[in-house]
């Protein structure tokens, strides 16, 4: 399961880029291409770690601790 | 490129698409345990506060016409410090972005679909987006003329057809516990039909045809969107009454299965299921095209459609990642999401609002000394 997965990102990821990057240097968008590489290149790593079941970082969980002091707060007002 | 321009009614029925959104289906348990059987009350006094948020909106858009959100909050705090904000609400609109395909998945699976991976009902929900974004902002504004006549047919449908299971006498008695859990749920019911309007924003000033008409259209979708909100909690209090509605995770969805008329008519939940899903479809279109834009105009590119497969692939994984089960996201939506939501939604443009005032006033006597010597 996990190697059909992680083909199938990279799969997409190549023929993507296949497809989009030379319209992008065609049309001398290099500030897109970067960010295009980036968040793909990001996309792809969070991909392939979720299928090899590796803990990613949970930006809920950094949420709920900036929002931590309000806790108590907001229980009192559920009550 | 040319800028799309949506016209008003249209710009009506994304806010009201907006606001039904993710509170028809399972806000009137919190409401309900909250405020018990009092709960319709706070529905009708929470607009009074929500049109304050949207008035606020208009007014931080009517100033700046041409520009979009990101723009504006850079020409109002400056490059360094508008940079950060910015970066505040990317982040903002993709996570909070992850959670729509959450809800589906998790509905699809507990009501219709309970042996289909969660990823494959996230994945069709998402590739939908990616070719609604990719077509545009005019032809998302022109669908949701579609949806909003749909939502409203099937709704009042529903709600008609469970009418004869109404009994009265669930709503009584009347202010049982006094003002104070009234007002309390009625902060609740603010965060889940207002704060996540600031989505809006990724379209408001920027793509709207007529800005002074934009006003009115606004605060129509609202109350118009806070009217269903209205209905559903009332109907479910009358139907199931407050001690089933606040034990339930969907109790709209369980309403719609009381339906039942003469035994012909029966097992209609799934009117529910589709207008919510059509509402989240609209809210998920709306998060997305707001982080898309936003994130663009934070980078300066010219052309936003190239970042939106790439940003697709990371919120897709990210909503596997976010809210690993139903405990977690009961606990982080009460106690996170309200003052985060507030946060985000009220303190920051109505700051937005202080420092723009202020400049203005500061600037303004700057001129007229600068007349007067």
């Amino acid at each position: 399961m996990a190697a059909v997965g992680i083909f199938t990102v990279l799969v997409f990821a190549t023929v993507l880029s296949i497809i989009e990057i030379p319209k992008m240097l065609q049309g001398k968008l290099y500030k897109e291409l970067w960010a295009f590489s980036i968040l793909l290149a990001l996309g792809t790593v969070l991909a392939i770690l979720k299928f090899l079941d590796v803990n990613i970082p949970n930006p809920s969980d950094w949420i709920a601790w900036v929002y931590s002091p309000v806790k108590d707060f907001m229980k009192s007002l559920l009550k | 490129m040319k800028i799309a321009k949506i016209s008003n009614h249209q710009l009506f029925s994304l806010t009201a698409c907006n606001s039904i959104g993710v509170a028809l289906i399972a806000i009137s348990a919190l409401m309900v345990r909250i405020a018990k059987q009092d709960a319709w009350i706070s529905a009708i006094i929470t607009p009074i506060f929500g049109m304050l948020v949207m008035l606020m909106y208009w007014f931080l858009g009517s100033k700046y016409p041409d520009e979009t959100f990101v723009d504006i909050i850079r020409n109002i705090l400056g490059k360094w410090l508008g940079l950060l904000v910015g970066i505040n609400y990317v982040f903002f609109y993709t996570i909070i972005g992850c959670h729509l395909p959450w809800y589906i998945d998790q509905f699809i699976t507990i009501a219709a679909l309970p042996e289909t991976p969660t990823y494959i009902i996230g994945l069709l929900f998402m590739i939908t987006i990616v070719i609604a974004e990719l077509y545009g902002v005019e032809t998302i504004a022109r669908a949701s003329e579609i949806f909003i006549i749909l939502i409203s047919i099937l709704f009042f449908l529903a709600m008609l057809l469970v009418i004869p299971n109404a009994r009265i006498d669930n709503l009584q008695p009347i202010f049982e516990h006094g003002l104070t859990p009234i007002l309390k749920s009625s902060i609740f019911l603010t965060c889940f039909t207002t704060c996540h309007l600031v989505t809006l924003m990724g379209i408001y000033p920027y793509n709207i045809a007529d800005i002074f008409a934009a006003k009115k259209s606004i605060l129509k979708g609202y109350l118009f969107g806070g009217f269903i909100i209205f209905v559903t909690i009332i109907m479910s209090i009358l139907v199931l009454g407050q001690n089933i509605t606040s034990k339930l995770q969907y109790p709209t969805y369980v309403l719609a299965k009381e339906i039942n008329i003469g035994k012909i008519f029966t097992r209609l939940e799934f009117l529910i299921a589709l207008v919510w899903i059509v509402a989240i479809f609209i809210i998920g279109i709306l998060f997305f095209h707001a982080a898309v834009i936003s994130l663009a105009q934070l980078l300066r590119l010219k052309d936003p459609r190239k970042i939106v497969i790439p940003l697709a692939l990371i919120m897709l994984v990210l909503s596997e990642v976010i809210l690993p089960d139903i405990p977690y996201y009961a606990n982080w939506i009460n106690l996170v999401w309200i003052p985060y939501s507030i946060t985000i939604a009220l303190i920051i443009p109505l700051l937005l609002l202080l420092v723009f005032s202020l400049k203005n006033r500061i600037f303004n006597k700057k001129i007229s000394k600068c007349i007067r010597t």
